[in-house]
């Protein structure tokens, strides 16, 4: 499962809400705050529309910093799910 | 840093108690009754210098916008306008301090999210803002992070109890949780109280701040597993959970969740069908309130422990309110602002529960002609504080109503 592009488009959808420019590509390092400007409400809003795409509350153990983070998140929750979540 | 009253680090801002002191002691001191500040600067000046010279102060919030704020009474000339009066007559800051404490004079009007319409404005006397505050020789060496907005009632009394002991205050609110860090640990912040959404957006943390000795949380409702998570990132400190609103200013603490009430108050809080009501002589002035009773809900559902003394914790809100990372946001004002919009048939305004803030802010449309999304959101960004902005639209159908034909609140 490939969630970069998905991601990308959930991020632009935030900047566009904003009023900002889209962006061409996520790299992993990218930072949600620093880089892309996202405050605490853009934030929230990017939990919303993941959590309505995949079904996972991605900073529900706390806030990730980067769009890395955010990939492997969703990528085990995929995986957790796959195995249909041993705890 | 002696004498330092505020340092905002994101801004390079720095107040001292000298600054202060020379802006309020001339014989004659110009200062604005009506402010809207730009600057937490700027707020905490304000804040400050009324309690000082015993005047009255309205603040609008920093990020009404022009239409909110001109409908509240703050039009531009209102906001331009100077109030002149006589200077600090004591002979030095200390003595006008205590001074500051005995007379009346200081009322600050500040506005909260009604149930009904717009925001209504509510006016603390010192008294009821300094119901917590604690001045004594044990606090001099404290330092305070300002994690509040300086135009909020938290924030407000935050300012008070660093002003009323000269302590410092670093301003910390809506930074980054990287800068939150280092400028704690820089300025060595002792005393620490924010929303729970601000304590959860610091979170994870790899490291600890040793310097801080206390932690409140107020505004929202605070998870034992984010209380758990704090006394590993503040290992050094007592951790405590504020019961506050802007129209009774703080009521009650506790170490836990479950909020005792004191024996000063017994007579004056009840609960009433699972709502925590508190009386009217514990309120501000409230300007416009819907209902003049002598019992006020506050909207908090909670559930009671013992009788005797009081015991409860707090379970959620009414439906009603909606608490977007602390900021009471009232649907119904949303909704009338947002039918209004050209494209708009009807609209539902509602929280929806959120990791980052508690709750987050979605609305339903019922679109008609020439409805955009974009343009919705442009008008409501026209028209209402960012907060006040719902993050999720969905176009759909229709409404859904309850029997009596009001707007359901509930998210679907």
């Amino acid at each position: 499962m490939s969630s970069a592009p998905d991601l990308l488009r959930l991020v632009n959808q935030v900047l566009a809400n904003k009023r900002r420019p889209a962006v061409a590509r996520l790299p992993s390092e990218t930072r949600l705050r620093e880089d892309l400007g996202f405050d605490s409400l853009d934030l929230a809003e990017l939990t919303v529309r993941i959590e309505e795409a995949h079904g996972v509350d991605v900073f529900e153990k706390g806030v990730l910093r980067t769009a890395g983070e955010i990939e492997a998140r969703l990528g085990r929750a995929a995986c957790a799910d796959a195995r249909q979540s041993e705890d | 840093m002696q004498d330092l009253f505020f340092h905002d680090p994101a801004r390079g801002e720095r107040i001292s108690y000298a600054d202060l002191w020379s802006e309020v002691s001339a014989p004659e001191v110009a200062q604005a009754p009506l402010v809207r500040p730009g600057t937490a600067g700027e707020a905490v000046r304000a804040i400050a210098k009324a309690v000082l010279l015993r005047r009255a102060l309205t603040l609008f919030d920093s990020d009404f916008s022009d239409a909110e704020s001109a409908a509240l009474g703050g039009t531009a000339a209102a906001l331009a306008a100077r109030g002149h009066g006589r200077g600090v007559p004591e002979r030095d800051l200390a003595a006008a301090l205590e001074a500051a404490r005995r007379e009346p004079g200081f009322r600050l009007t500040l506005f909260t999210s009604g149930t009904t319409g717009r925001p209504k404005k509510v006016t603390h006397d010192l008294a009821g803002l300094t119901r917590m505050l604690r001045v004594s020789s044990r606090h001099v060496a404290s330092v305070w992070g300002l994690a509040y907005n300086p135009t909020h009632i938290a924030g407000v009394q935050v300012v008070l109890q660093a002003l009323f002991n000269r302590n410092p205050l670093v301003h910390l609110f809506q930074a980054a949780p990287e800068r939150v860090v280092e400028w704690v640990r820089e300025a060595g912040v002792t005393h620490l109280s924010a929303t729970p959404s601000f304590y959860r957006l610091l979170l994870p943390q790899a490291t600890v701040l040793g310097s801080v000795r206390a932690v409140t949380l107020g505004g929202e409702r605070a998870g034992a597993g984010l209380l758990a998570e704090l006394a590993k990132l503040f290992p050094a400190a007592r951790i405590r959970n504020l019961y506050a609103s802007t129209e009774a200013g703080t009521l009650f603490e506790a170490e836990g969740e479950w909020f005792v009430v004191p024996e000063a108050l017994r007579d004056r809080v009840r609960i009433e069908e699972g709502g925590l009501t508190v009386h009217r002589s514990l309120l501000g002035t409230l300007d416009g309130g819907e209902d003049g009773g002598e019992w006020f809900a506050t909207g908090d559902l909670v559930e009671r422990a013992s009788g005797e003394p009081l015991r409860f914790r707090v379970l959620g809100r009414e439906q009603e309110g909606v608490s977007v990372g602390g900021h009471k946001v009232n649907p119904a004002e949303v909704e009338e602002v947002l039918t209004r919009c050209p494209g708009v048939r009807e609209a539902r305004v509602f929280g929806r529960a959120n990791s980052v803030l508690g709750q987050i802010l979605c609305a339903e449309v019922v679109a008609g002609a020439g409805f955009a999304e974009a343009e919705a959101r442009a008008w409501l960004a026209e028209r209402l504080q960012p907060v006040k902005v719902p993050r999720v639209f969905k176009v759909v159908p229709a409404i859904r109503r309850t029997r009596t034909g009001k707007v359901a609140r509930g998210a679907p």
